[in-house]
């Protein structure tokens, strides 16, 4: 009987092998992300310093935009915002549990400075311990007066609207105004609160 | 008072992303970069962290901070600075969780930079302060550093104590036996792909990483010349499952290996109608026509191997063809295409959480014949590395535009100064502000003098001063009248004098004290107040004469950026090009070596065809012979 020859099932083999035996690693794990150094799948020192040394340089580069955007960050405040007459608004949440948050409206002198409609993930950012500053703006020195209106879903799903309000004195330096939402469970009712920062 | 905010991280910071600690924050600004790193926005959450401790608006949060940064700043990728962050907080901490945390993120750096031996170091040096989650990390990471360590016991022993996800579990069981495999501990390394093969799963990742298992598994064992138990493997592969060719195409080769042909043919037939991209499809085409050789079908191999010959033709010319434009630059792009949203580049945060996903390849001509190569870390690397330095460019445009945009504020507010500079310097020139200190002053003397000299009329009301007068001018009329008057009328008049004045002596003396008290004070209030006002027209004074050295200044600063934007603008297209270069080197390499393949495969199948047409003619040849002879 006639034999062809065949592709030796030695290099099929070896071929299919090459293929499916990489590392795996599962998607979700960061300790799974592989830890091969070379950058040279050819396996050529030269193109693996090459490519070494570009790695180097874009860390360094990244670095550098990093800083300038720090940089830069603070001059837009320091034109934008001047100390002398900088007023912040932060959002913040503690819990949850009574209230969702949908918007918030800030008048300062009964005058509209910001509203805010929350998306999912900024809602669940605020959940998980993080600050919104709502709005920076400026103040002269003197009294002013800041309302907040809150505007969700509270207890038992209904729709829930509630404000919060404080009387402030505006110095010389910069005034920071946190508007917290905070669960009150003894009487199982969101509680919204206007504070100074010092 | 210093509020303070105390809320719950339900998920953690970076360092323990399912870890239920809770914090306080302290201090707003930080509150702040969390809301961003919440959000996945890490560059920006960087940034305001970077700026919030160079203001001082973040001094509170030392050690989270530095640990926050440090975990995002590795997952951007900026391995040195990470590492740098990280040891100084094992050098700066006694707390035994920020030195577990810093340790497991320095075992990280040094695994992913492909120092093992680092790596293990630093795991060894863990405490058990880490946050649950993590600590499964962590231990997962030790038998992958051992797996690259060679110390497979150790590999053996952390997987099977592991108490973390089963999907970690398998992928480590899984790297574990291909490394036995690989070094020569072929039993062990079979019994952990078996393990991993035999799991049933409904989540499809963790099913096909039991059907590579099984692939792996199957080929290993037809290497060591054992069909029987490969094709057992081998049909535990799911037929529609990534890893279906592979499976069918060894499959057959377990069937040919022990003399079945024609129940080899079954799967190689199966894989003639599947994608020709496949190695696996591929291979089929010589693996056919090879069975119906051996089965004495030569007529029908012949056909399969010229078919084989056209299919490989076209496939080497298309390969061809997808070096060249490959060369011409068009493979990053077409990558980048496929993940580019509407803002043209996705921010850092976003990008970095892992590979390039396979299926999601765009289906284009210079990625068809890229997956191995794609999958590959080298590669990868360097892909996140182009769209970094894309994000990059992205970031300086829009800040050079925002330099811009100062330089003109800067303008428009110096124009706005000049209109009201002249309105500001009438009102400081008119201004009686130190004639009113004046008249203070000399109150504030006079005051004083009142006080030493207790002189108690001298703070008399006015209506008190009026009665002064009112005795005074009776007094001067009693005198006037004394000579027409009687002894007696003149001595009661007197006597009421005397009494009136007595009276109002008492009432001032009686209280002197007090409305000495409340001259000073209403002086003093009255010095407060003229004290803000000076203050205020010096603040005025100073600014109206500091304005154009101010606003020069600001000027001079956005003036400076301007060319650092535009000099690390060009910096960073420079190392674009270059990384693009490497990614293009890399696909150039990868596709030539497929055709080296091919062409092999080709020169394979034209020998068989030659032979059996060779054996087909040296078999008619004598046929022929024989009727010339009749």
């Amino acid at each position: 009987m006639l034999r062809s020859p065949n592709p030796p099932l030695s290099a099929v083999v070896s071929a299919v092998l090459l293929g499916v035996m990489l590392a795996a690693s599962p998607g979700a794990s960061p300790a799974g992300e592989s830890a091969e150094s070379s950058r040279a799948p050819d396996g050529d020192p030269a193109h693996a310093a090459d490519a070494a040394a570009l790695d180097a340089e874009i860390e360094s580069l990244k670095r550098e935009v990093l800083a300038l955007n720090r940089d830069l960050f603070m001059l837009e405040e320091e034109l934008l915002y001047p100390a002398s007459t900088q007023v912040a608004v932060f959002v913040s949440m503690d819990v949850g549990t009574f209230f969702a948050l949908d918007a918030v409206t800030v008048r300062i002198n009964d005058r509209e400075v910001a509203h805010h409609l929350y998306t999912e993930r900024e809602a669940d950012a605020l959940l998980r311990g993080g600050v919104h500053r709502i709005w920076t703006g400026n103040l002269r020195a003197g009294e002013h007066e800041l309302v907040a209106v809150f505007t969700g879903t509270g207890p038992h799903g209904r729709e829930y609207r509630r404000g919060a309000e404080l009387n402030f004195e505006k110095g010389v330096g910069t005034r920071y105004m946190e508007l917290k939402i905070s669960d009150r469970a003894r009487r199982l009712q969101p509680e919204f609160i206007v504070r100074e920062w010092e | 008072m210093r509020a303070r905010l105390i809320v719950v991280l339900l998920a953690g910071v970076f360092w323990g992303t399912c870890a239920h600690a809770s914090t306080v924050v302290r201090e707003l600004h930080y509150g702040e970069v969390l809301f961003l790193y919440y959000q996945q926005q890490h560059f920006d959450a960087m940034v305001h962290l970077e700026a919030g401790r160079a203001t001082g608006t973040i001094r509170l949060h030392e050690a989270e901070a530095e640990l926050l940064l440090g975990g995002m700043l590795l997952s951007w990728r900026q391995w040195r600075e990470a590492a740098a962050i990280f040891s100084r907080l094992l050098d700066a901490h006694d707390d035994p969780s920020v030195r577990d945390r810093a340790r497991f993120q320095l075992a990280r750096i040094a695994w992913q930079r492909g120092d093992a031996g680092q790596a293990a170091k630093s795991l060894a040096a863990l405490g058990t302060h880490l946050p649950a989650a993590r600590a499964a990390e962590a231990e997962l990471l030790r038998a992958r550093v051992a797996i690259a360590t060679h110390d497979y016991p150790t590999a053996s022993r952390v997987l099977a104590e592991f108490d973390g996800p089963d999907d970690w579990r398998a992928y480590a069981r899984y790297n574990l036996g291909v490394a036995l495999l690989d070094n020569g501990s072929a039993d062990e390394g079979l019994a952990q792909l078996d393990t991993v093969g035999r799991l049933r799963s409904a989540d499809g990742e963790l099913a096909a990483l039991a059907d590579r298992a099984n692939v792996t598994l199957g080929f290993a064992q037809l290497r060591d010349g054992r069909p029987a138990p490969a094709l057992v493997a081998l049909e535990r592969v799911r037929l529609d499952g990534p890893f279906a060719n592979a499976a069918l195409l060894g499959a057959g080769w377990a069937h040919s290996e022990q003399s079945r042909h024609r129940d080899a043919l079954t799967p190689w037939l199966t894989l003639r109608g599947r994608d020709l991209l496949d190695p696996a499809v591929q291979e089929s085409l010589l693996a056919v026509p090879y069975a119906f050789a051996s089965l004495g079908a030569h007529a029908q191999a012949a056909e399969h191997y010229a078919t084989a010959l056209e299919v490989l033709d076209d496939e080497i010319a298309r390969l061809e063809h997808t070096i060249e434009r490959v060369r011409a630059g068009s493979l990053v792009p077409a990558l980048l295409a496929a993940e580019a949203d509407a803002d043209g580049l996705r921010p850092p945060a976003a990008v970095d959480s892992g590979h390039w996903r396979l299926d999601a390849l765009p289906d284009r001509i210079e990625t068809r014949y890229l997956h191995r190569l794609l999958a590959g870390h080298a590669f990868q690397e360097g892909l996140r590395n182009y769209r970094d330095l894309r994000f990059l460019a992205t970031n300086l445009s829009r800040r050079a535009d925002d330099l811009a945009a100062f330089d003109d504020m800067i303008d428009a507010r110096m124009l706005a100064w000049q209109a009201r500079e002249p309105r500001a310097r009438r009102m400081l020139d008119g201004s009686d502000a130190a004639a009113l200190s004046g008249r203070h002053r000399a109150l504030a003397a006079r005051v004083e003098r009142i006080a030493e000299a207790r002189d108690t009329h001298a703070l008399a009301s006015t209506d008190e001063h009026a009665l002064l007068a009112a005795l005074a001018e009776s007094e001067a009329r009693l005198v006037r009248v004394t000579p027409v008057l009687t002894d007696d009328a003149r001595d009661e008049l007197a006597t009421r004098q005397r009494v009136l004045a007595g009276v109002l002596d008492w009432r001032l003396h009686a209280d002197f004290e007090q409305r000495l008290w409340d001259a000073r004070r209403d002086l003093r209030d009255t010095g407060d107040v003229l004290s803000e006002i000076d203050a205020r027209l010096e603040r005025i004074d100073a600014l109206r004469a500091g304005a154009p050295e101010r606003f020069d200044a600001l000027g001079a600063r956005v003036a400076a950026y301007t060319p650092r934007v535009a000099a690390l603008a060009a910096a960073v297209e420079l190392a674009s090009v270059r990384q693009r270069d490497q990614l293009d080197a890399m696909a150039v390499t990868a596709l030539e070596r497929e055709v080296a393949r091919m062409r092999a495969h080709e020169l394979q199948a034209r020998f068989a065809l030659a032979r059996i047409h060779d054996r087909a003619a040296s078999v008619t040849t004598p046929d022929t012979a024989e009727g010339a002879r009749r």
